[in-house]
Order: C-alpha cells, then sequence, then structure tokens
C-alpha cells in the first residue's frame, strides 16, 4: 500500500525528469556530437604526437645528462690521475735533469777555471789593466832581477826606457814569460 | 604487423558501436550533471577515455556495461572536482516547447532545481541506481552488472532512492 503511494506520488516526478532528459536530447542531438567528438580525438592525437615529440626532447636530455655525467666521472677520477701519472714523468724527468746538470756543472767547473786563468794571463788584459802604479812595480821586478844578474845592465836601460817612453807592444808577455821561466828554473 | 591493424580495426569498430549508445551516455550524464551542457561535456570526456581505454577491454560482449561504468565513474569524479556551489549558476536555457506560458516555465525550472538539488543529495549508492534507471534508462540486469551488486539489490535502492525523492519533494513543497 505503501509502495504504491510512492510509486503514485514519484510519477509526477518521473514526468518531470523525462521532461528535463527530452530537452537536453533536443539541444544534444542538435549539436552534432560525433563531429566534435572526431575533432576532439584528432587534436588528443596531435598532443600525442607532441608527447611524443617532448619524449624525444626529454631523450635527448637524458643523453646530454649521461654525457655531462661522463664528462664529470672523467674531470674527477681520470683525468687527474693521468696528469698525475704525468706529473711523476715530470719529476722523474726533473730528476734526471739536475743529475745531468750537477754532473755537467762539475765537468764544467775546471773548464771556467781554465778560462779565468787564461783571462788574467791573456795579453791584452795585462795590456789594458796595467796602471802606472803596476808599471812601477813592474820596473822595480826588472831592477830586481837585474840586480839578480839576469839581466845585462843593457837590457835593463832598454826596457826601462820603453816603459817609460811607451808602451812596447810584445814587450810585458815576453817579460811575464821570461819571469816564469827564472822562477821555474830557479 | 596485420594482427596489430586488426586489433585496431576491430576496436575502432567496437568504438563505432559504442558511440551508438551516446544518447544513454549522455542522459546519465545528464542525471549527474547540473545542464545538458554539463552533460555534453562529461559525454566527450567519457568516450574519450573510451577511445582510449578501448584496447584494455578483454571482452567486447561486457563493452556496453563497461561504457556505462565509465560514464558513473566519470560523473561521480566530476561531481567530487566540481561540487554544489555552482551548481545552479547557469540556469536552464533548455525551455520546454509545451510550456509557453511564463508561470509554467518558472514552475518548471523551479519543480527542476528542487528535484535536481535532491538528487544530488541522495546517497552514492542509491544515486548511481537511481540515475542509471531514471535518466539512463537501463534494465534492472544490465545496472546489476554494471554496479556488480545483485538485481535485488538494484531493485530495493531504486525503491529507497525514489522514497527519499518523493519524501524531500514532499518537505520541500510543504515549506513553500
Amino acid at each position: 500500500m505503501k509502495n504504491n503511494n510512492i510509486e503514485e506520488k514519484f510519477n509526477t516526478i518521473k514526468k518531470l525528469i523525462e521532461e528535463e532528459k527530452n530537452e537536453a536530447l533536443r539541444i544534444f542531438r542538435m549539436r552534432n556530437f560525433n563531429s566534435r567528438l572526431h575533432n576532439l580525438i584528432t587534436r588528443e592525437f596531435e598532443n600525442k604526437s607532441f608527447s611524443i615529440f617532448k619524449l624525444m626532447k626529454s631523450f635527448s636530455s637524458a643523453v646530454l645528462l649521461l654525457f655531462l655525467f661522463t664528462a664529470i666521472i672523467l674531470a674527477v677520477f681520470i683525468i687527474p690521475s693521468f696528469f698525475k701519472s704525468k706529473s711523476e714523468g715530470n719529476q722523474m724527468e726533473k730528476f734526471f735533469e739536475q743529475a745531468l746538470f750537477s754532473q755537467e756543472s762539475r765537468s764544467e767547473k775546471p773548464s771556467i777555471l781554465k778560462n779565468d786563468v787564461l783571462e788574467i794571463k791573456s795579453e791584452e788584459n795585462i795590456k789594458e789593466n796595467m796602471s802606472d802604479s803596476h808599471k812601477d812595480l813592474y820596473i822595480s821586478l826588472i831592477e830586481l832581477f837585474s840586480n839578480l844578474g839576469t839581466f845585462s845592465e843593457r837590457d835593463y836601460s832598454k826596457e826601462k826606457n820603453s816603459i817609460n817612453d811607451g808602451y812596447k807592444k810584445d814587450f810585458l808577455p815576453n817579460l811575464i814569460f821570461q819571469v816564469l821561466k827564472i822562477v821555474k828554473e830557479g | 604487423m596485420d594482427t596489430g591493424k586488426n586489433r585496431k580495426s576491430d576496436a575502432m569498430k567496437l568504438f563505432n558501436e559504442l558511440l551508438e549508445y551516446k544518447e544513454s551516455v549522455f542522459r546519465i550524464c545528464l542525471g549527474f550533471s547540473k545542464d545538458p551542457w554539463d552533460a555534453e561535456e562529461l559525454t566527450q570526456e567519457v568516450y574519450l577515455k573510451v577511445y582510449k581505454k578501448i584496447g584494455t577491454l578483454k571482452d567486447p560482449r561486457f563493452a556496453k556495461p563497461w561504457l556505462f561504468k565509465i560514464a558513473k565513474n566519470l560523473c561521480l569524479d566530476h561531481r567530487k572536482k566540481n561540487n554544489f556551489s555552482n551548481i545552479f549558476k547557469s540556469e536552464l536555457n533548455n525551455e520546454p516547447i509545451e510550456r509557453n506560458t511564463p508561470e509554467s516555465i518558472f514552475f518548471y525550472k523551479e519543480d527542476l532545481k528542487t528535484l535536481k538539488k535532491i538528487v544530488r543529495s541522495l546517497p552514492k549508492k542509491l544515486k548511481e541506481v537511481f540515475i542509471l534507471r531514471e535518466y539512463g534508462n537501463l534494465p534492472y540486469q544490465e545496472i546489476a552488472l554494471i554496479l556488480g551488486i545483485k538485481m535485488g539489490t538494484v531493485m530495493s535502492r531504486l525503491h529507497r532512492a525514489r522514497e527519499f525523492i518523493v519524501e524531500k519533494m514532499r518537505e520541500v513543497n510543504h515549506e513553500k
């Protein structure tokens, strides 16, 4: 009895629902649903292709990231170790260079001394660097030698005059040679 | 390769078959939504989802209940997102042809507004049965298949829903 009562009352509501549906369907049928849906699906496919493009883009980004990662790995681990070995090689090289240099310097030292002696002994040097005081000393030395009887009176006066008048070109080296010879023999 | 093509053409064929039920889907969406425009948008969304997911359908025999299930779930999700705050914001422009006088149009709108409000206030279990039956015009058996419940449960829920609506409508009219 109660159920029947509800069904009866609901019939009015049902009519209202039917009216709403019919009117809405009338509008829906006018709006060409299929073509709109087709457009929507096409657009979705375009979005899909765009998303594939995006995927490709992200893939290239991933490759780039991988490349960067490899570069970082190389920079952090491999390149420093390479440099390390190279620097070790450089150290060895330096060591050998130093060793060689020291050897060379040792072998060169006498030659340097020798050159110095030669420089001192050279005629030009003596001539150029001889001052008046040296000349005086030199004369004194000749006097001394003459006193010793090495030089004759004539030689002495001759040498003395030549020094006082002007410097005789080959005199001095000859003299030194003479002196050294005497010292050696004496 | 050919198998893939065949599968695609089968899916398209099935989709076109399901497109035949667009008005039923629209009516169900109308039951859940505020107006025909909203219902149409929902119907489009339903078919878009069907188009995307049709490859996942294992048995084409259940394509129809599957379609209505998608429609029901999508409408419920849509309702969750767009709450009742703006439900009656846009007034119904679809004035019934047979209601020509301004008074009749006014009362129709008022009654419809009240009814929709009451339908929306139904508990979820009652509401889905009510809409599938009254708006979708679906048989009890199909509703039972869609909702995964027994036919008797469908009938009892439908009765409770109608009872609820009648009671609420009487209350509103009595207040008026």
